[in-house]
């Protein structure tokens, strides 16, 4: 029995193929225009469904678009940031060329203090391989720092103006006479003076001995103190206060030996 | 009357997943799942007439020849039919292989009838992309379908 009706259904299936096969794309549009409204629904809501999945997928993008934008201008910000210190140091370079000494051997920054508290040294990231030897003095855009004392091929060691072993000569900006200044750490210098030179609190001293380690005119310190001489004294001592401050420096320039 | 409403049902799933999927990619043969779930459900000969009667359906609503689908889904219920009676529909994989047979059977069903007409413009294996396509997503939706079935209709009467 329900072989039978399958034949039957199966050839009935076929002869209706084949009989109307020629009339069909005709008879489709029309059938098609009466079945359509049941499949409008779910078609439209499938379509909308697809939009909106397509749409949620595009706001992804903008997120990643967004993100990836915004990691691009923190890139650059940071670029930014970098090559202002960078213009800086620069300017400090050009400052200490201008108003120093052209001799300029390096740019080297300060990778450590002297922990002791004993000395005033400092420990530079460049060395020997720099270019840096010993005695080369060593100054900032704000004054003198001090001599390299030793060098390794990476690093070298500045003794600082305030170091208890440091003697530099030195003179008044604005008058005649020279003075030899001691480092009095942690950040003084002691100075003496022959007693016919007039120094006055306020004076800017700068470097100045005749065939001294330094370039001429590198400020060195501030007088804060001057101590009345004794009598019958030949010298007399004054107190100022170093033009470079040692704990903010994070580079230093290197000038030529002399 | 549940029949008509999983038939409805069945009406708005295939338009409602022809709308969400993208073009190219053919969607699950809801109608097929449809015959599938109601063969054992009726009496064999009903459930033939009624697989021809979708078919047809089907047909005529694609706007395609007539007889293509009828003579499909026709086979695969005759396959669900016979092969009902020697494997065992009661179990999982026994239903798979059950319906994995009755959709090669719709397929068989309808090369007949192109080659009965002889459309064959390209070969078949031209329509193995669309065909596995549309036979893999089949099979993903089977299962939630044939559940939604068994919740409207109620369950099967595996004895064909």
């Amino acid at each position: 029995m329900v072989r039978a009706v399958w034949l039957l259904l199966l050839g009935l299936g076929v002869v209706l193929a084949v009989m109307t096969a020629r009339t069909a794309p005709m008879v489709a549009p029309e059938v098609l225009g009466r079945t359509a409204p049941l499949f409008a629904l779910g078609e439209r809501v499938g379509q909308n469904l697809r939009a909106a999945l397509s749409a949620l997928a595009d706001r992804r993008d903008w997120r990643s678009e967004a993100l990836r934008l915004r990691a691009e201008t923190q890139a650059l910000k940071q670029r930014v940031i970098q090559l202002e210190l960078e213009n800086a140091r620069l300017r400090r370079v050009l400052k200490v060329r201008e108003t120093q000494a052209p001799a300029v051997v390096a740019v080297a920054p300060v990778i450590a203090e002297d922990p002791s508290g004993l000395f005033r040294r400092l420990v530079l990231g460049l060395g020997a391989e720099a270019g840096l030897a010993v005695g080369m003095p060593v100054t900032s855009a704000e004054g003198l720092v001090g001599v390299i004392l030793e060098v390794t091929p990476r690093t070298a060691v500045v003794r600082t103006v305030v170091d208890p072993e440091s003697a530099v000569g030195v003179r008044p900006e604005r008058g005649p006479g020279r003075g030899i200044a001691y480092g009095r750490p942690p950040d003084s210098l002691r100075v003496r003076f022959p007693r016919e030179v007039r120094v006055a609190e306020g004076d800017l001293l700068v470097t100045g001995a005749i065939g001294g380690l330094f370039p001429e005119g590198i400020p060195v310190g501030r007088v804060v103190r001057v101590e009345p001489p004794g009598p019958g004294a030949l010298v007399y001592w004054v107190w100022a206060r170093p033009a470079a401050r040692f704990s903010l420096l994070e580079e230093v320039v290197v000038l030529r030996r002399l | 009357m549940a029949a008509v409403g999983l038939f409805l049902l069945t009406v708005f799933l295939a338009s409602l997943l022809a709308g969400l999927l993208p073009d190219g990619l053919s969607p699950p043969d809801f109608w097929f799942l449809f015959v599938a779930a109601l063969t054992p459900r009726v009496r064999p000969a009903l459930a033939l007439v009624l697989a021809f009667g979708v078919g047809l359906f089907a047909d005529l609503a694609g706007g395609g020849y007539l007889g293509l689908m009828a003579v499909g889904l026709l086979m695969a219920a005759y396959a669900i039919l016979g092969l009902s009676t020697w494997l065992h529909p009661e179990e999982i994989l026994g239903r798979a292989a059950i319906l994995a047979g009755a959709y090669l059977a719709k397929w068989f069903g309808v090369f007949l009838v192109v080659y009965v007409l002889g459309l064959f413009l390209v070969g078949p294996l031209d329509f193995a992309g669309a065909i596995l396509g549309e036979a893999l997503l089949t099979a993903l939706a089977a299962p939630f379908y044939l559940r939604l079935a068994e919740a409207i209709l109620g369950d099967a009467d595996h004895a064909g």
